[in-house]
């Protein structure tokens, strides 16, 4: 039995969660659970429509994008097999690619947790003075927090995608992968732009406008800003290149203006050739925006060379285990690392489609958010992600590399039941709100072992359908239980209907027809 | 400022560390899976530079086939796509394009590609503040004074490195004439570029990037490699498409077909 090592992310817990409540006074919903948060936004109307407009959009221009290709079958394959030999050779292939970088002048620092990455980057900005950094889009960052770590050091982190540039005045945190903003309407904008540049934006400006404003007021960053920020898409070992991919053009100002360039990545980033890039880029932008290719896509190898007029005079790639290398080790996990986060599978979960990015409560939302976040961070501290899925299997077909993600949820929430006992008195004793909030998750708990328990015995099982025929009765309507007002049960006929134990069981029955052929 | 205190220097992790973590992680995992093969043989650059002759010339056979699809390609995506027959009909393409965007200053990085054509001389002639970014020693005074040039430019006029057809793509290496910023900058890029350079696939370019960049020692000679497919854009905003975010509104590619007799 595989099982699952929480014990070493408990401090790296613990300490996240003390950035959360410190920094981010926004995410005060972070201590409602999953269900809490859901049911706000599926409440939310304006949401709702958003989130409609923006998942249709991303689904049909993928499906039109993959349906050009000659075998788009063929082409998903080799993109997992690319992620598996990688992910097989992970510690080749990141030798190879920080020697790659540093033969070309870069810089490889290692983390081992959000903190090391951090007090990296701060160390970097602290010894040559820098005040302002800007910032290109980047999934490992969120990860790691880094913007308040780099605030807590004087250090002013602007982000420059347009979408995270909203999220970033407005105080939140990314509801998609791809389109951080996408929960976000016009006039919001609108208020954060007037807020932020201090200058009035009508009230019906169009989005060119806004757009325009935005260009303007982040113009004037990139050309002051001490350090550029930027995540990887993809790092290719062999030639120590780190490829960034952006539709805005922001990337390429901010790896190409400033004095030094810091990309940050998540350790399974790793690609070994430029061949197996192209495979895999090819994949990328086709899932995530059902473009052929994004606008730009830069493949930035140490810093600029001594001929050439621009670019940073220092290149730093700080490479991020946070979890990785535990999730490395457990086989029936290690697929969950060949993500490369085109944000398919939110766009065709039914879950992600209704309730958005921030009920998820983690940096990592849907199908990927749900596996990832109790990897990373603990199952203990976000037991409900498993559950927070259909298991319908949509995200597993909309996968570019196939990852098995409803396999993986049973997996956790196997594990998750698995590792609850049915009644811990000292936990009971400690903390009564924890208990109170899973608290109908033990009584289905207890439900579910009786059941398994009385299913050994003929006897009990017979009886059970028995006393259960006559429980129902009070409750039957035409031959349904439209209602019941117990919890758990009550949670499911909220809206559906229980069917009603049949009067004569199926034992019962199959005795009966074999008696009547005998006779 | 006090507040830097929170960060103390400490000794940074050894690489070595960090991938006995990751080995440590394999060896609980799956041996079956380190045994994976990897897919497709790695192309080294003596392996390229022998395909590469043979992969440009092949190119050059396709190229109205390659051209057409290019088109398609880049025309999806809002940038436009010219040909011309000869360098003075190149020329006054270019011109009327900066009369048409009210271009009062350009940008040209000077791609032996563009050096008979002679657009710098026919940009000023139309009262155009022409910056000419050519090889020279970057000192950093010059450096910043190319910086304070570009940042006013309307115009980015460059070549290109390689085409894709596959996507309708332009590949820009880094370079002595060509800062990566050059055609980010203004809100307009003109690429002129020579039929030879357009490959049909992905595949084609990769080779080509290891045959002609990437030495025996596996050091490649530019900092950056920058595709650049059609304009800058954005949907962030209620997933309303906008053209023109950071980068260039207006991305034109001109053809120069005539290079090819």
């Amino acid at each position: 039995m595989n099982k699952f090592r929480v014990s070493g992310f408990t401090l790296r817990v613990l300490g996240s969660g003390l950035l959360l409540s410190k920094h981010n006074p926004k995410r005060e919903t972070r201590n409602l659970n999953f269900a809490s948060r859901a049911r706000r936004a599926i409440a939310d109307e304006r949401l709702q429509g958003a989130l409609a407009r923006a998942m249709d959009h991303f689904v049909h221009g993928r499906e039109i994008a993959f349906a050009e290709l000659e075998d788009p079958a063929a082409l998903k394959q080799h993109g997992r097999a690319i992620r598996a030999h990688t992910l097989a050779h992970l510690d080749e292939y990141l030798a190879l690619l920080a020697q790659s970088v540093q033969r070309h002048g870069g810089h490889v620092h290692w983390a081992r947790d959000a903190a090391e990455a951090n007090r990296i980057v701060v160390e970097l900005a602290r010894e040559r003075g820098i005040r302002l950094a800007v910032k290109s889009k980047s999934m490992a960052t969120e990860e790691i927090y880094l913007n308040h770590a780099l605030e807590s050091a004087g250090v002013r982190p602007v982000e420059t995608d347009l979408g995270e540039w909203i999220i970033q005045l407005a105080g939140e945190t990314p509801s998609h992968i791809i389109g951080p903003a996408l929960h976000k309407t016009r006039a919001e904008v609108i208020a954060l732009f007037a807020k932020a540049t201090g200058r009035p934006v009508p009230p019906d400006a169009p989005i060119p406008d806004l757009t325009r404003i935005a260009r303007e007021e982040l113009r004037q960053h990139f050309l002051a800003a001490g350090m550029g920020i930027s995540g990887v898409n993809f790092a290719v070992a062999e030639t120590g290149t780190v490829v960034i991919v952006t539709n805005e053009g922001n990337g390429r100002f901010a790896t190409g203006l400033p004095p030094i360039h810091v990309a940050v990545m998540g350790a399974e980033k790793v690609v070994p050739t430029w061949e197996d890039l192209m495979v895999l880029l090819k994949l990328l932008t086709r899932s995530a925006t059902g473009q052929r290719i994004s606008s730009y896509v830069n493949c930035i190898t140490g810093p600029r060379r001594p001929n050439e007029p621009d670019g940073p005079d220092e290149f730093h790639l700080v490479i991020l285990d946070n979890g990785r290398s535990d999730v490395l080790g457990q086989s029936r996990f290690r697929e969950a690392l060949y993500c490369i986060r085109c944000g398919a599978c939110l766009n065709v979960c039914p879950v992600y489609r209704k309730v958005g990015g921030h009920a998820y409560g983690s940096v990592y939302p849907g199908p990927i958010g749900a596996v990832l976040t109790p990897l990373f961070q603990g199952l203990d501290k976000f037991p409900e992600l498993p559950h927070a899925s259909s298991l319908c299997g949509a995200c597993k077909d909309a996968c570019p590399i196939s990852i098995d993600l409803p396999r993986m949820l049973i997996d956790l929430r196997q594990i998750e039941a698995e590792g609850k006992p049915i009644l811990n008195f000292r936990f009971w004793i400690l903390d009564f709100r924890l208990l109170s909030t899973s608290n109908q998750r033990w009584v289905e708990r207890v439900l579910f072992r009786l059941y398994g328990w009385a299913l050994q015995y003929p006897v009990l099982y017979r009886l059970g359908a028995k006393v259960g025929y006559w429980v129902q009765r009070p409750l039957v309507r035409d031959g349904r239980i439209p209602s019941v007002p117990v919890p758990p049960f009550s949670g499911w006929t909220q809206f559906r209907d229980f069917p009603q134990v049949a009067a004569q069981p199926f034992h019962e029955r199959w005795s009966k027809l074999e008696d009547g052929e005998a006779a | 400022m006090a507040r830097l205190h929170n960060y103390p220097r400490m000794a940074e992790l050894s690489t070595g560390a960090f991938l006995d973590r990751i080995r440590t992680a394999l060896r609980r995992g799956d041996r079956r899976e380190s045994a994976l093969a990897r897919p497709g043989e790695p192309v080294t650059p003596a392996d390229a530079r022998v395909h590469a002759n043979a992969v440009r010339a092949r190119a050059v056979a396709a190229f109205p086939v390659s051209l057409e699809c290019f088109a398609e390609k880049l025309t999806a995506v809002g940038g436009k796509v010219h040909c011309v027959e000869s360098a003075d009909q190149a020329r006054r393409l270019l011109l009327d394009l900066a009369a048409a965007q009210q271009v009062g200053h350009a940008a040209i990085c000077a791609y032996p590609d563009l050096a008979n054509l002679g657009l710098e001389d026919a940009l000023a002639e139309a009262g155009i503040t022409v910056t000419r970014v050519a090889p020279s020693d970057w000192t950093p005074e010059i450096r910043q004074a190319l910086r304070v040039d570009l940042v006013q430019a309307d115009l980015a006029i460059s070549g290109a490195d390689y085409a894709v057809a596959e996507t309708g793509t332009l590949v820009l290496a880094a370079g002595s004439f060509n800062p990566r910023t050059a055609t980010a900058l203004p809100r307009i890029h003109v690429a002129l570029v020579r039929p030879e350079r357009l490959l049909p696939t992905y595949q084609d370019l990769t080779l080509l990037l290891k045959a002609d960049w990437l030495s025996d020692d596996s050091q490649l000679s530019s900092s950056c490699f920058t595709f650049v497919t059609g304009p800058s854009r954005t949907g962030d905003i209620e997933q309303t498409l906008t053209i023109g975010a950071h980068g260039p509104g207006e991305m034109h590619v001109i053809w120069l077909v005539y290079e090819s007799r």
